[in-house]
């Protein structure tokens, strides 16, 4: 299959490698110190339990590919209003696009401008962060749930699945793709919130009772604000989703590392979309708005105030 | 008057210079390269208006003190399990214990080991920091004490402590209730020190955003209402000058807890923090905001968490 991977940072660099690797035409499309490295060296991934390095094309420019099968959509999600119709030139009469961002919004925010009928929504599951330049270090091993807006089994879908498949990574095919979004969206608008304000690594943040109320109290929150808003999700998500995050190893959330640095968060596509669309269903949503407004400044990078 | 400064960190040693110039028979309590280096050179006070080096006896061990007529309890709070039973050979049936930690639980505190009698309630409000071993900066243009009796009485013993302090050079205000005072400074403290802390900003830089100007204000009134449902006496219009001495600190100026948290050293979280959640639940007033800081700030209550 010929694919894009536009943001090939963490998590695009960590699936584009393991696709590649299968035997796909892959293209990486990034930019800076990143895109030089792996021109020069390959694209690096280490994972849990083995290390490897692709050779691939590695491009910042969407137009020396050309129109592909496949895109995966996997940018920071502040890029989104830029970034969109940049993808133009690798859309074709056949292409998909997959996206595999955090949040409940980058489907449509792609469907408007590329049109509904192309995009797929999709949720990967897992940690990946680029350690240096060429260099991505997957530290919980990747998942990929994603399926049909109209949730219907098409074709494209099912050849997609079965790509991802022969990479060896864990692919559901959902008939719920909304659901598959939310119960991501739910476990991770809480941990992204909590482990960037208090600055501690979930792991060690679960070991004080205040933190885990804390962290139930998110979910809950945005559990409400998804039921409301129409979501098929199950009453006891808050319960197996504390489960599922014991079970994990130690990580650190995504956010936690951009606010760490000094980076951009995507903070307005989790807490704050928690709060935007709690608004429109009429869920009050404390927590969120809490925490919202305790990394607000932080957001768009390290304050330059003082 | 004999005077011990019973943890002389930041403020202790501020007070502490301050007595010695005066010519006080004031010892420091202090101790690790700090106290080797009071015992060495002197203190070393660098104010606005000055610096001055005094000699002033220093030591870690409160027996070679012996009974003193005033104790000055400056130690962080987080260390009062350990320095308030520590500093008994200082307290005799004549030794008033002034207290000038941060929060309101301080007196109760000291009044358990020491007796209720020997404590009088008190506020601090000096910015001092140990710059190098011996070597204190007063950042603040005054050193202010306020305290009083805790019945709100103006005893002969409270009248001789202020005639002391302010002989000093020591601003002192005596007041008939002191109650009001803690939780007046806890009103913007608490607050100021909470969020900044978990929004790793300075509040006069966390102002700037309106989100975060109402939280500042929400924090203050959960702090005021807690304090109101104690029979404190504090007004309305209170919780708005809170938010104006906040609004009105300069840019990047951090309260103490923030100070520690960005040095990597323990929080005075429960004091600080703790306190309005741990005290509303008692009279049944909810604090959102302080219980979601608390959970937030746990962590690094010790200093900064390990990776598992």
């Amino acid at each position: 299959m010929r694919i894009a991977v536009m943001g090939a940072g963490g998590i695009g660099g960590c699936i584009g490698a393991l696709v590649a690797k299968a035997g796909n035409d892959v293209s990486l499309i990034t930019r800076g110190e990143h895109l030089e490295a792996i021109r020069a060296n390959g694209l690096r991934l280490i994972r849990p339990n083995e290390e490897l390095v692709v050779e691939t094309n590695a491009t910042d420019n969407p137009a020396q590919v050309g129109p592909v099968d496949l895109v995966l959509f996997t940018v920071k999600t502040f890029h989104n209003r830029q970034i969109i119709s940049n993808l133009r030139p690798l859309i074709g009469h056949e292409t998909s696009v997959l996206t595999l961002q955090n949040g409940v919004e980058s489907h449509e925010q792609l469907g408007a401008v590329l049109g509904s009928q192309i995009v797929l929504p999709g949720a990967f599951w897992g940690s990946a962060q680029v350690q240096a330049p060429g260099v991505v270090a997957e530290a919980v091993e990747a998942r990929i749930s994603f399926g049909e807006v109209d949730e219907t089994e098409s074709l494209r879908a099912l050849d997609i699945r079965k790509m991802f498949r022969e990479t060896g990574i864990e692919t559901e095919l959902s008939p719920d793709p909304m659901q598959v979004l939310w119960r991501k969206f739910i476990v991770l608008s809480a941990a992204a919130g909590i482990t960037s304000a208090a600055q501690t690594r979930i792991k060690e943040l679960l070991q004080f009772p205040d933190a885990r109320k804390l962290f139930c109290a998110a979910m809950e929150e945005a559990l409400a604000v998804g039921l409301a808003r129409g979501i098929n999700l199950p009453e006891d998500l808050v319960r197996t989703s504390l489960e599922f995050m014991d079970r994990l190893p130690d990580f650190q959330n995504s956010m936690h590392t951009d606010y760490e640095n000094g980076r951009p968060t995507e903070l307005d596509a989790l807490s704050g979309a928690v709060v935007r669309i709690g608004k429109q269903v009429g869920v009050p949503t404390p927590v969120h708005s809490f925490l919202y407004s305790v990394l607000l400044p932080h957001k768009d990078g390290a304050p330059v105030a003082d | 008057m004999k005077i011990a400064i019973m943890g002389a960190g930041g403020i202790g040693s501020c007070y502490g210079g301050l007595l010695a110039r005066a010519g006080c028979d004031v010892t420091l309590i202090a101790r690790g390269a700090h106290l080797h280096a009071l015992q060495q050179n002197g203190l070393q006070l660098n104010r606005q208006d000055g610096s001055f080096t005094v000699q002033v006896p220093a030591t870690d061990d409160p027996s070679q003190v012996g009974l003193v007529d005033l104790v000055l309890f400056t130690v962080k709070t987080y260390h009062n399990n350990e320095a308030i039973p520590f500093m008994k050979p200082l307290v005799g049936d004549g030794t008033s214990v002034l207290s000038l930690q941060n929060g309101v639980e301080s007196a109760d505190q000291l009044a358990q080991e020491h007796g209720a009698q020997r404590v009088l309630p008190g506020a601090a409000y000096v910015l001092g920091n140990i710059y190098s071993p011996g070597v204190v900066r007063q950042g603040s243009p005054q050193a202010r004490i306020a305290f009083g009796e805790s019945s709100g009485e103006q005893t002969h013993r409270a009248l001789a402590i202020q005639e002391t302090l302010t002989s000093a050079g020591i601003t002192v205000d005596l007041t008939g209730d002191v109650e009001k005072v803690l939780w007046s400074k806890l009103l913007y403290n608490s607050p100021a020190n909470g969020l900044a802390s978990a929004a790793r900003l300075s509040p006069r830089d966390l102002m700037e955003f309106p989100n975060l100007a109402d939280l500042f204000k929400t924090a203050i009134q959960e702090v005021y209402d807690v304090a109101k449902a104690n029979g404190v006496d504090l007004v309305d219009e209170d919780v708005q000058a809170s938010l104006d001495l906040i609004a009105n600190r300069p840019f990047g100026a951090r309260g103490s807890m923030q100070a520690d948290l960005e040095a990597g050293r323990p929080l005075e979280l429960e004091a600080i923090v703790g306190v309005v959640g741990r005290i509303g639940r008692k009279v049944n007033v909810s604090t959102p905001v302080f219980d979601l800081l608390y959970a937030l700030l746990l962590p690094y209550k010790d200093g900064p968490p390990k990776d598992l």
